[in-house]
This record gives C-alpha cells, sequence and structure tokens, in this order.
C-alpha cells in the first residue's frame, strides 16, 4: 500500500537557516524532512512519509500574511498532501500565530487534516483552539521529544478516522467544543449528587461552565504622570455636531477620532452627544462631563500631567458588540501607540 | 389608550389583529430583519413585552416572527422630539437574541419550506401571540 | 402523602380478544382502542400497531408517549382534570404498565413532531426503543383547526393509556415501591439534621397550539405552586405541548419524573426531600419576573438548603432557567440546573441562549445539534412524509432507500432535559 503522505510546517530557526536575522525570509520549500520532521517521521513510522516541508521566516509570515499563506499553500499542493502537520510552536508567539493561520488555511484549502502544537500561553492558542488541534507542549523546544509523539499519535488517528478523545486522553488543549458522551449514571442521578456537594460546600465540576467575558488585568502604573502623554477614549457618544461620521447612537458599528488642538474645553457649540442609553440633557448642555477637557487643561497648565494628544477617540457603549468594540480598541490603539501616548483615560456614562 | 404595538411578518397575525390593534406588518421581512426592526424600536423607547425568540423554534427553523411591544407616551408624534428613554434589558434581551439568531443561521439557514409548513410556522406564531395576548 | 406504586412488568405485547395482562404479557384488544379513540368525531380514522424493543421499525411522527396506569385505591383517577374528574391524587395505590406505553402518532403540525426507531444506532438516543409500545395512529376530519386536532390527539393517547392501565387493576405487582412525602413541616421535622431539598419544575407553557396541564390547568395561566411530588405519579401533570422532539417532556415523563425518583432514593440519607415547586416558561416578559419571584419566594418559605431546577425547551426558557437561577441563588439557596445543549453541528458555539454568573452548577444532558444517521427499517408506523420539515431534518434528510441523516433533535426525547438519559456533551 502507498504511504500516506504528510507534509511539514516549520520556521526559520527550526528549520536552521537562522534565528532572528533570518526571520524576514520569504517561504521556501524543500523536499522531505528537516530538523523536527525527523522526529515527527520517527513516529509515524512504517505507513506514513514526510514528503515535504516548508519553511517561512516568523517576520515575513507575520508581515506579508496574505502572500505567505498564498505561497505555502501553493507549495503544500504540489506534495499532494493527506496531511499536514505545522510546528510545534512551543511558546513562539509568531511561530505560533503562523502555525495556526497556515494549518487553518490548509486545512479549508484541502480538507485534511492538521495538527500543530503549542504552549498553553502562545497566543496562537486563544486564535485557533476552536479551529485546530493543538496539543498543548512545555515552553521551549526542550518539550521536543515528549510532543512530537503526542502530534504523531493525534495526527494518525485523525488520518485514519478514528474517534478523537477527549483533551486529556489526547493532550490537545481544549477546543471549547460540545462532544455528546453516554454517562455512567443518568442526568438526574448527577444532578442530585451535584447539589449533595454543593450544599455540603465540597468540591464539584459543572458540566457546562458558564460562557467568561473578558476581564482585563490592570496594566502597571504610569511611572511619571506628570510627564506622562495623555489621551481621552470614550463609550460616551460625544461627536463634532452634526455626528460627521454618523456613528449610531447604540450598536456602534464605528468609532471617531477628532481634534481638541487648540481647544481649552469641549463646547456645547462644537460638540454633542449622540449616545441612546442615558438623559442626554445635561452632556448636551457641557459635554465635558463626558470628555473632561477643561479639568485636563488645568492639570495640563499646572504640569500635574505631562500633556494630552491633541484628539479625543470616541463612540457609543449602549448595545455594542463586544466583538466590534474589541475591534476598535485594537485598530486605534494602534495610532495611540505611534503617538507615543502614555496612558488614556477612559470615561463611559 | 392603546399602548401594544405587534410587529410582524406573519399575514395572520396581521389579519387577525389589524382592526384592534397596532400592528406592524414587515410583509417582506426576514425573521431576523423582524429582529433588527424590532431594536431599531427599542431606541426609540419601545419596550419589549414577549421574549423576542419565543416558542423554542430556533431561528433557523421559522420564518416568521411576531413581537409584541409597549409603545412610550410620545410614540409616533412627530411634533414631540422628546429624546426616548432607552429600556436597557429590552435592549439586551434584543441584541442578545439577533446575536443568537445570527450566529444559528450563520450554521443553517431557513430551509425554503413547503406552503403547508409555512402556513403551520404562521399558525404557531399566531398561537403563540394569541396567547400571550388574551 | 404517600404512594404505593405496584410495578408490573410487561415483557410482550400482543394482539388479542381482550385488553389485559396474563403472565406479564399484555394483550390488546385492537378494535376496543380504535372505538374508544373514534368517540371523538374530530377523528376519522385510528389504527393500533405493536412496536417492540428490536424490531425493524421506525415510529413517526410521534406526538405523545404515555405509561399505563390505574388508580387502585385512594383519591382521585388517572390524568384528574383531564380524563378523571378533578380530585387531589398521590395518595393510595396505583399500579403501573411498566415497560408499556401508548405512542400517538399522527400529523399535527408539519414540524413538532420527532422520531422513534426500536432498533439500530439511533435506538440508543431514546428510552422508548426498549419498551412494548401500542401505537396509535390518528387522522383528523377533513378541515380540522389545527388546535382542536391537537386537543383530540392528546386526548386519544390519554383515554387509550387509561383504559389499557385498567387491565393491571387486578395483577398483583412484580415490586411495590413507597413514596412518601409529609406535609412540610412534619417533613422537616423528619430529618432534622439533613438539607431540605426543592425540585423547581418548570413547564413548557409558550402557547404553541397547546401546553402543559396541571390538573387540567393551563400551565400558562398557572401562578407558580407547591405539590406533593407523588401527585405527579398519578398523570397531575400531562403534556400536550409541542416542542422540539428532542427536548419534549412526555407525559410518560411526567408520570416518571427523574429528579422525583433520584431525590426518593436519597431521601433521608443525604437529604430531606421536602417538596416540589411547579412553575411556567411563558412567553411575556413580566410573566416571566413574575414566576420566577415567586418561585423565589416559595423556595425561601419552604426553607430551602437546595434546589434542583429543569426546563423545557430552548431559547427563551433558557431565561426563565437563569431568572429562576439567580432569584433562587440571591435568597441563599445552593442550585443545580439541568438542561440540554445546542451549539451547533459544530458544537463551537454556545450551549445555551442565556447566561447568569450564578449558573456554576449545570449538568449536560447532550448537544441536540448533532447529525446523525438513522438506516431504513422494514416497517414504518405512521409515515416518513415530514421527516425533512421536522425539527433537525431538512433537505435531503429523507434519502430514497427510507434511511434518515438529521439532527439527534429529531428523536423524541433524546436530550430531554429532566435528566432521564444518560446522554451528555462536555467540552472536548
Amino acid at each position: 500500500m502507498e504511504k500516506k503522505r504528510v507534509v511539514h510546517y516549520i520556521n526559520n530557526f527550526f528549520a536552521g537557516i537562522g534565528g532572528e536575522e533570518k526571520a524576514d525570509i520569504p517561504p521556501e520549500s524543500r523536499p522531505g524532512r528537516i530538523g523536527p520532521g525527523m522526529a515527527l517521521a520517527e513516529v509515524l513510522g512504517d505507513k506514513y512519509e514526510v514528503v515535504g516541508t516548508v519553511i517561512c521566516g516568523d517576520s515575513y509570515f507575520g508581515e506579508n500574511i496574505e502572500v505567505a499563506q498564498e505561497k505555502l499553500l501553493s507549495m503544500i499542493g504540489d506534495f499532494k498532501p493527506d496531511a499536514f502537520v505545522a510546528g510545534p510552536a512551543f511558546n513562539a508567539g509568531r511561530y505560533g500565530v503562523a502555525c495556526g493561520t497556515i494549518a487553518r488555511a490548509v486545512e479549508q484549502k484541502f480538507s485534511i487534516p492538521v495538527i500543530t502544537g503549542m504552549y498553553e500561553e502562545n497566543p496562537g492558542v486563544d486564535m485557533f483552539k476552536k479551529d485546530l488541534y493543538i496539543i498543548r507542549t512545555g515552553n521551549s523546544a526542550a518539550d521536543m521529544r515528549v510532543a512530537m509523539p503526542k502530534i504523531g499519535a493525534l495526527l494518525k488517528r485523525m488520518m485514519e478516522g478514528e474517534e478523537i478523545l477527549s483533551p486529556e486522553a489526547e493532550g490537545y488543549i481544549p477546543r471549547g467544543i460540545r462532544v455528546n458522551y453516554f454517562a455512567d449514571q443518568n442526568g438526574a442521578a448527577r444532578g442530585v449528587e451535584m447539589l449533595v456537594k454543593k450544599m455540603a460546600g465540597e468540591a464539584y465540576v459543572t458540566e457546562y461552565p458558564m460562557p467568561v467575558f473578558d476581564r482585563v488585568d490592570p496594566q502597571p502604573a504610569v511611572k511619571n504622570i506628570k510627564k506622562a502623554r495623555i489621551a481621552v477614549v470614550t463609550s460616551g457618544g460625544i461627536v463634532p455636531q452634526g455626528n460627521p461620521d454618523r456613528i449610531e447612537s447604540s450598536s456602534a458599528t464605528k468609532y471617531g477620532i477628532y481634534s481638541i488642538e487648540g481647544m481649552d474645553m469641549m463646547s456645547p457649540n462644537d460638540f454633542m452627544t449622540i449616545h441612546g442609553g442615558y438623559d442626554r440633557a445635561f452632556v448636551t448642555e457641557n459635554p465635558n462631563l463626558v470628555v473632561p477637557l477643561d479639568a485636563l487643561r488645568q492639570l495640563e497648565r499646572e504640569g500635574e500631567i505631562g500633556e494630552l494628544v491633541n484628539y479625543f477617540v470616541t463612540t457609543t457603549g449602549t448595545g455594542t458588540s463586544i466583538g466590534n468594540a474589541k475591534g476598535f480598541g485594537e485598530q486605534f490603539s494602534k495610532k495611540l501607540v505611534e503617538d507615543k501616548v502614555d496612558a488614556v483615560i477612559l470615561t463611559s456614562t | 389608550m392603546n399602548k401594544m404595538l405587534i410587529v410582524t411578518n406573519n399575514n395572520k397575525v396581521y389579519e387577525k389583529h389589524k382592526e384592534n390593534r397596532d400592528v406592524l406588518f414587515l410583509e417582506k421581512a426576514t425573521h431576523l430583519e423582524v429582529l433588527e426592526k424590532t431594536r431599531d424600536l427599542v431606541h426609540k423607547g419601545v419596550r419589549l413585552l414577549s421574549h423576542p425568540i419565543a416558542g423554542s423554534l430556533k431561528p433557523n427553523q421559522t420564518p416568521y416572527r411576531s413581537i409584541l411591544l409597549e409603545k412610550p407616551a410620545h410614540y409616533g408624534d412627530s411634533e414631540n422630539q422628546m429624546i426616548p428613554i432607552l429600556d436597557i434589558e429590552s435592549l439586551r434581551l434584543i441584541e442578545n437574541s439577533i446575536e443568537l439568531t445570527k450566529r444559528i443561521l450563520a450554521v443553517k439557514s431557513i430551509p425554503q419550506w413547503p406552503s403547508k409548513i409555512e402556513e403551520d410556522f404562521k399558525t404557531v406564531d399566531l398561537s403563540i401571540i394569541d396567547n400571550a395576548i388574551n | 402523602m404517600k404512594l404505593e406504586l405496584g410495578k408490573i412488568k410487561i415483557k410482550d405485547v400482543q394482539f388479542g380478544d381482550v385488553t389485559k395482562v396474563e403472565g406479564n404479557v399484555l394483550y390488546v384488544n385492537a378494535k376496543e382502542i380504535e372505538t374508544l379513540v373514534l368517540e371523538d368525531e374530530r377523528l376519522i380514522s385510528a389504527k393500533v400497531e405493536l412496536a417492540k424493543p428490536g424490531e425493524s421499525v421506525r415510529i413517526a411522527p410521534v406526538k405523545d408517549v404515555i405509561e399505563p396506569r390505574v388508580k387502585v385505591s385512594g383519591n382521585g383517577g388517572i390524568f384528574p382534570g383531564v380524563i378523571s374528574k378533578v380530585q387531589e391524587v398521590g395518595n393510595g395505590r396505583t399500579h403501573a404498565l411498566v415497560g408499556a406505553n401508548v405512542i400517538t402518532c399522527g400529523k399535527i403540525v408539519g414540524f413538532q413532531e420527532g422520531i422513534i426507531d426500536m432498533s439500530g444506532p439511533a435506538a440508543k438516543y431514546c428510552p422508548f426503543c426498549s419498551t412494548y409500545n401500542v401505537c396509535i395512529v390518528i387522522e383528523p376530519a377533513e378541515g380540522l383547526d389545527t388546535h382542536d386536532y391537537e386537543a383530540a390527539g392528546r386526548l386519544a393517547g390519554l383515554k387509550a393509556a387509561a383504559r389499557i392501565g385498567e387491565a393491571g387493576r387486578n395483577i398483583t405487582p412484580d415490586e411495590v415501591m413507597s413514596y412518601e412525602t409529609k406535609p412540610l413541616q412534619e417533613q422537616i421535622k423528619q430529618y432534622p439534621n439533613l438539607p431540605k431539598v426543592g425540585y423547581i419544575h418548570m413547564l413548557q407553557s409558550q402557547g404553541l397550539l397547546h401546553d402543559t396541564y396541571y390538573y387540567g390547568v393551563d400551565a400558562k395561566v398557572m401562578l407558580p405552586t407547591v405539590m406533593y411530588p407523588t401527585e405527579m405519579m398519578d398523570g397531575a401533570i400531562v403534556s400536550g405541548n409541542c416542542v422540539a422532539p428532542c427536548d419534549k417532556v412526555t407525559t410518560f415523563h411526567h408520570l416518571n419524573n427523574p429528579v422525583v425518583e433520584e431525590l426518593y432514593k436519597r431521601h433521608g440519607k443525604d437529604l430531606n426531600f421536602v417538596g416540589v415547586i411547579l412553575t411556567n416558561e411563558n412567553v411575556f416578559l413580566a410573566d416571566k419576573e413574575r414566576s420566577s419571584d415567586m418561585v423565589a419566594k416559595l423556595a425561601e418559605y419552604m426553607g430551602l438548603d437546595g434546589v434542583l431546577i429543569t426546563e423545557e425547551g430552548y431559547g427563551n426558557p433558557d431565561t426563565d432557567l437563569m431568572m429562576n437561577c439567580k432569584k433562587v441563588s440571591q435568597k441563599g439557596i445552593k442550585v443545580v440546573l439541568i438542561t440540554d445543549e445546542f451549539p451547533g453541528r459544530d458544537g463551537k458555539s454556545q450551549s445555551l441562549a442565556d447566561a447568569v454568573d450564578e449558573a456554576d452548577a449545570l449538568v449536560s444532558c447532550g448537544n441536540g445539534n448533532v447529525i446523525i444517521n438513522f438506516p431504513p427499517m422494514d416497517r414504518v408506523i405512521g409515515t416518513l412524509d415530514y421527516v425533512e420539515t421536522m425539527i433537525g431534518g431538512y433537505e435531503g434528510s429523507l434519502k430514497p432507500d427510507g434511511s434518515i441523516e438529521a439532527e439527534l433533535q429529531i428523536i423524541i426525547a433524546s436530550t430531554i432535559a429532566n435528566g432521564y438519559n444518560c446522554l451528555a456533551a462536555r467540552g472536548y
């Protein structure tokens, strides 16, 4: 019988091309196995063959995602793969994201089993765990000899169409996918048992953990507030009169960045609120209640803060989806970082 | 004063209640569009009286949806430019329902049902509304 | 209140000249049952067919499943307020034909009835694949209004089950179980050192054609109330509602409530089961607020330490479930929820339509969206005409050879959210 064909993705470092100085190399393709591919071939055994290895620098991938992905997919396709392995990436963030991105793309394009491996704190985990089997690894390449056998074992099961068992049994990071099974006892018996434990203050395990909402850890304190560059970001719906960008009064799909250059305070002649979630009367009279420019200018003059950037960022918080809010934050914080903002004052309503 | 408003895309509901109730009939609207229209109304100060996904029929099964709302005092009064008071709980529920509906529709859209089945869905939707009103 | 439940174990069902139980075999006079059902002028045809475990039989579209029972002594009769006159039940002695069921089938509306397979890979998801079933296939009079047809079908099943149950009146049961709950104060005194536990039983009452009935009262217009658990065993609650097939709490499940059964098992050992709070799942938000307020108040009033809560249905009943959970928890009472899940076919979406922080102890009854393959069966009781429009079915579900590909939710009571089954879902 013909051997099943496996293609392996690794970065510049694991390909032995070089470290950070080689992180900008574009995709390349080589027949056969390289570096960690040796260990992969060993655990896969006789019925499978690592027919090719594709390589890309981590920075190149990160900066040219679309080009890199397209090129890699074409190279991978040339090997006529039956399965695909990326990494493992351990705790390397950019490598993890690249492994996840390319593995998901391969699965979508070729509909073949794909697998990768990462340390649980790798940012690629949160991005891809729902879509991919990510074998849980240690935080450095020293864990390769433990990680690769798990990757090989699970990949073989996937290729053979066997049932994939629980995260604990297979060693992958829980994907948050709900899968049916038959428990030993019926639901009522398990429920009563859980209640008896809960009432006695003993430990019990819920069978469906409630979705957790994103919580943001507080950042370290600003070292020297008197020199800090400050920006105001608000979800209070303050916009220039006439709402030029037509930001919605609730369930916002956009945000705005507006100048406060040369202004001493937020004048009601210049600004209005469009927020649909509170009684706007007071803020209409005095927009400083939401964007406290008057107080901040005073602090600026008194030297209590370094300086204010010459704009504020605004949207409407009420009814706005977490997804949209997160997207806004990801976009405008890039600008804030570029403009060397040290700290942000977030005002809500 | 009749404060109740029915938003629906179900002609059975419209035909039955148009005489005695304020019915906003969205003849061509999809299930999701009925929810979205309701969301818009909530922003104008309308409050939800019935749960937007009542009936245990999943939003990718039934094409028909009727929702009971309560109008604020100034509803429809174009002279009165009062700032609406938003009912946050209504907004939470309708946004939550829209999100759920979109998520479920992403998995599978509403099939093109045979007309007999469509009639059944209309009947059930009407039944929910009638039971809620009475 | 004390009920002795005599279990007559049925190990086969056959047609016979007289409806009777003999040597653990149920004999059914089909003509008698058909005549009984056709007393209702709203129905023009009724046909009795038998389905046994392991047979290559598919039953569809299933409306309700009812275990035949008879009241041997004590007040009232089976299904009070619906079949028997309104009188308190739950005391005395009742006989049940355990292992036999009456199943009503026939189209009512095109999407809310489900499937039962008596063998094959889909059978394991349904509790009725292992029972001896007397199926009644009904047809409505021409032009009959949907609501009237639903009511006629519901009554047909209950009447037939009560009639068949009569066959067990003078039979010596194989096993007699005794269930007792005393008036609240006495019950608390009986086990003063055990935690006082209640069961909050949520009845579907969305007004989908018809609803669940308690002593004949529509649950929709009822305020939350306290009941003795044994009342259920005599049929004080009957199902008349349409929900997704997988979620349906059939009348069988009201008679055989698994939470009640489990709480009695541990009654006097780990806990003191003091009673049931019955509540509804209405469409109106104000009703939801009012009912959950009252549920929490009753739980507090009864001095409960812990409760189990079960729901029927998906979507907005999740809101009732979470309101009950939150408000009862806020009274300082420990809560465990039992529910099923609908996280999509890939299992990646959120399972419930609503969530609160207090819902930290939840039992899963499985993911209803999973795709199941049903092989063809030799015999179909009812019709497969509506498979593709049933909840869980879709265009292309029914194959030319009679096999079916559909979501698990098409199977009656497959993910029933009261904990009757062993099916569960876990995070992968």
